[in-house]
């Protein structure tokens, strides 16, 4: 299992040697482990891979992630085949039982309202319009409260006129950040054998990854909190190294302090164990920490 | 933590040389960096995964010599008083989750 995201942030060339990511810059020779990986963000459209580096990131179910000229993420890899996809769990996805589905996206929406209303206290903010939409909740999100909220929300957390639809920089730190998320949340599919396109709410033909859009909605608002935190004018490195350093902050996870990169982990795993086994239950309390934790100053290792 | 293998091997036949070059090779690709000659670190994300990185260089020892592995926390390495010299600069001796290039 992989700890580190690397990123590649200027021209290079990445190679393959003594089961190591070898990336030469400018700045010279960097050899990276690739049992250490988790993710590569190759973050410029100056970079050079090999076909057996790609070949062994994705034996290691390492995502890579590809972005355009404007670094933009624009697609990334997707294994073919992880260990343990077996034909067993692709026909117990396609007949997830619609109860328990129902189930399941109920509580992820209840999450997802539940964290922007901790996040619009984080930062002062009035939160009576939202709490009146989570008393509405019905079963499976019938009345779409999740959408009604997120008309709410935005407003409140950024400014009167916002609008996730306009192009403005806010938009793209959001869509970076959530990209980054989806990616992780992606590769736990995967690696636990499932496909990513059958979606328990999201059902769009041309959405990949329909099932990844469904269990990332409770992890959103921690981008949004990060962003609205900042001040910025555009969309600089810093601001992008940042959003995936978001993967290392430790939130309150089912009662126990984790890594957020390690939360989406076990709550993927989670999700997918409630979905297949005859569990009537599933947990996924979470709570944000506010005070600095004493080993960010060694970077959790 | 960190996984520290210290060794002294024999050299004086060719058949020993060659027990010294597999071993050390199979070190790097195991992702170890040399800090210093016959000294290699792994960073490990925590204890277990640190006795199973020692489990795997077990595994591939040679027949004669001294080999010791020492586990370190994250402090106890870089308390680590560099009396002359530098520590190297590589991506592999730092234990940063996110590494920029």
């Amino acid at each position: 299992m992989g700890w580190r995201s690397v990123i590649i942030s200027q021209h290079a060339k990445m190679s393959y040697s003594a089961r190591a990511l070898v990336v030469q810059t400018r700045d010279g020779i960097s050899q990276i482990p690739i049992d250490d990986i988790d993710i590569v963000l190759i973050e410029t459209t100056q970079a050079v891979l090999t076909a057996a580096l790609i070949s062994k990131l994705a034996d290691h179910q390492v995502k890579v992630i590809f972005t355009d000229s404007s670094s933009e993420p624009v697609c990334e890899t997707v294994g073919y085949y992880p260990t343990n996809r077996t034909r067993q769990k692709i026909i117990s996805q396609c007949n997830w039982s619609e109860e328990k589905m129902a189930t399941l996206w109920t509580k992820i929406v209840v999450h997802k309202i539940n964290n922007q209303i901790k996040v619009l206290e984080a930062m002062n903010l009035s939160t009576t319009p939202l709490n009146n939409s989570l008393d509405k909740l019905e079963f499976n999100d019938i009345t779409n409260q999740e959408a009604v909220v997120a008309r709410k929300y935005f407003p409140i957390l950024f400014d009167k006129g916002f609008s996730r639809r306009s192009g403005s920089t806010i938009n793209a730190a959001l869509n970076y950040g959530y990209s980054i998320i989806l990616a992780c949340i992606n590769q736990e599919i995967v690696s636990n054998g499932y496909l990513t396109n059958l979606g328990i709410h999201h059902c769009s033909d041309e959405n990949q990854f329909n099932l990844g859009s469904d269990l990332m909605e409770p992890f959103r608002p921690i981008v949004d909190y990060w962003v609205a935190n900042q001040k910025f004018n555009e969309l600089t490195p810093d601001v992008k190294y940042g959003l995936v350093r978001l993967l290392n902050l430790e939130i309150n996870f089912n009662n126990r302090n984790m890594l957020l990169r390690n939360v989406l982990t076990e709550y993927v795993r989670g999700c997918l164990e409630y979905l297949v086994s005859e569990k009537k239950m599933i947990k996924m309390e979470m709570e944000f920490i506010n005070e600095v934790p004493n080993n960010a100053i060694n970077d959790n290792v | 933590m960190r996984l520290m293998i210290m060794f002294d091997l024999p050299v004086e036949t060719s058949d020993q040389r060659r027990e010294y070059r597999k071993f050390r090779k199979e070190l790097i690709n195991e992702g170890f960096l040399m800090i210093q000659y016959s000294v290699y670190v792994k960073v490990c994300v925590n204890r277990k995964s640190a006795k199973f990185a020692e489990g795997r260089v077990m595994s591939y020892l040679p027949k004669h010599g001294l080999v010791q592995s020492l586990m370190l926390t994250e402090k106890q390495y870089n308390d680590m008083h560099f009396l002359i010299g530098k520590p190297v600069d590589d991506v592999r001796n730092s234990s940063e989750r996110l590494v920029i290039l």
